[in-house]
């Protein structure tokens, strides 16, 4: 009886500890300088190290592992690639004038060229720990000039963006997070819209206008509006499912990750400037109303009015003059 | 004192491992939640003060790993999970694995369903109830197979660093 009193008296004691940690940590701002950000860093900080030790020990099983399986799919995916390289040897050919053309659009335009971004190459060392966050932490952090929003790529494709940093580590939002979000364009078209995370389940992408012309195997790739998080042009997914239901006000399509996040190694992290804040708008106050001219030949009963706030009409502050 | 300190050491390593070496071996995206385990274990073999002892920092543990969680969430769960097991512990037959193991299961689908809703509701996650069953099956499976280890371990602590008995308490109050 003792026991069991004791068992919920601290059960209490500690359900009201959790429950303060859960208030605070809502309440307060995640600037990066929060208690919890800071503890969550502190905890990078000292095990990051031992992440990485047993990253590096655990990766060689896991590429013999991983090797063993795609054996078999790699015979036929030879073969595709081989009829692959025959039609892009066709196109070669007029590859380095499109390369030209593409640089000098790209230049009058102000585009910053995906080609030539500012990255650092870094090794996921551990993933979420939670069956419901989809994170990984990668060996580099705020001493490698990483920081929050940067885009995480790979070279299969987008795999998230950076949400915490350490001065060691770093924790990446992958893209099939349900929490994750961003800016995407069909490719061939260019139908824009938002990409969102569903867990293990294809990504979820939902075009800005419901009836446009979607269709199996088209790609995604990321769009950019007044230089957002993502570079444009990053290759996202290809399209799975593309149903039009009748009647939806809004369109889901599904999207197959280009990233394999089931073996995810090394990234790079897209070393962006951080987006300013756009400045607001201030309004003047007291505005200065300045009449329009008036023709002084227009009679002065046809000269419009300016209703008072007791309902009769004032003359126009011009029409004293005329 | 040292128990304590061998607890807490065997939380950080089985954490490293939930988070380093798991995600290798995933199913269908899933992976063990092994502090949970290891609390339902202990929970199982010294009683429900055990349980919410070792819940605490375990659960602290795992949101400190986590990104995305708020500080305290899998802790509440955690502490929950570890008093119901530990309370439930009188009445299961003191040599069985069977039914400890099914706890462990059924600890473990509760413990894990419980998060996902309550991170969805409180932490405005957009998890899925199908997610949410998804996960908790397959973590429950992992409880399953992994439970007679997780409670070998537990065993080996609590026989090498037994619980202080003190005069005022009996059996049952360490952790």
């Amino acid at each position: 009886m003792f026991q069991k009193r004791r068992a919920r008296i601290l059960l209490a004691l500690f359900v009201v500890l959790a429950l303060v940690l859960v208030t605070l940590d809502f309440r307060s701002e995640p600037t990066g300088n929060d208690l919890a950000s800071r503890l969550r860093g502190g905890v990078g900080v000292v095990l990051g190290p031992v992440q990485d030790g047993l990253s590096t020990l655990v990766r060689p099983i896991s590429s013999a592992a991983s090797n063993v399986g795609e054996l078999v799919e790699i015979r036929a995916e030879n073969a595709r690639l081989r009829a692959q390289l025959a039609q892009t040897e066709e196109r070669r050919l007029s590859y380095d004038d499109v390369v030209r053309e593409n640089d000098e659009l790209r230049a009058q335009l102000g585009f910053r060229d995906r080609n030539e971004l500012d990255t650092v190459t870094a090794q996921v060392i551990a993933q979420g720990a939670s069956n419901f966050e989809w994170t990984a932490t990668l060996d580099v952090g705020e001493n490698d000039g990483v920081g929050p929003d940067m885009p995480v790529v790979n070279g299969e494709g987008l795999v998230g963006r950076v949400i915490a940093t350490s001065p060691t580590t770093s924790s990446v939002l992958l893209t099939i997070d349900p929490n994750f979000g961003a800016a995407v364009r069909v490719a061939q078209t260019g139908v824009i819209g938002s990409l969102a995370g569903d867990g293990n389940e294809p990504l979820i992408f939902e075009p800005l206008i419901t009836d446009v012309g979607i269709e199996v195997g088209q790609e995604l790739v990321t769009s950019s509006y007044l230089g957002g998080t993502y570079i444009s042009g990053i290759p996202v997914g290809v399209v799975t499912r593309a149903d039009v239901e009748d009647g939806q006000l809004s369109r889901t399509v599904d999207v197959l990750p280009f990233v394999d996040f089931s073996t995810l190694g090394l990234v790079s992290v897209v070393r962006t400037d951080p987006v300013d804040d756009l400045e607001p708008i201030e309004l003047d106050p007291s505005p200065e109303f300045t009449a329009p001219p008036v023709d002084p030949q227009r009679p002065a009963d046809e000269l419009p009015t300016i209703p008072a706030p007791n309902g009769t009409p004032s003359p126009s502050p011009t029409g004293s003059d005329t | 004192m040292a128990r304590a300190l061998v607890i807490g050491l065997v939380m950080v390593v089985v954490a490293l491992v939930e988070v380093s070496i798991l995600p290798v071996l995933t199913v269908s995206g899933f992976t063990p939640d092994l502090l949970l385990l290891l609390v339902i274990a202990f929970a199982l073999d010294d009683g429900a003060i055990s349980g919410v002892r070792v819940a605490l920092p375990a659960g602290l543990l795992t949101d400190l790993l986590s990104s995305t969680a708020p500080l305290g969430l899998s802790a509440l769960v955690y502490l929950g999970v570890g008093y119901g097991v530990g309370a439930a512990r009188p009445y299961l037959a003191p040599e069985s694995l069977t039914a400890p193991t099914l706890f462990a299961g059924a600890g473990t689908f509760l413990g894990v369903g419980g998060y996902g809703l309550l991170s969805a509701l409180l932490a405005q996650k957009s998890a899925s109830a199908l997610l949410i069953t998804e996960a908790s099956l397959v973590a429950t499976v992992y409880a399953i197979l992994l439970a007679p280890g997780a409670f070998a371990l537990t065993r080996y602590v609590d026989r090498q660093f037994p619980i202080e008995v003190s005069t005022s308490s009996n059996v049952g109050a360490g952790g």
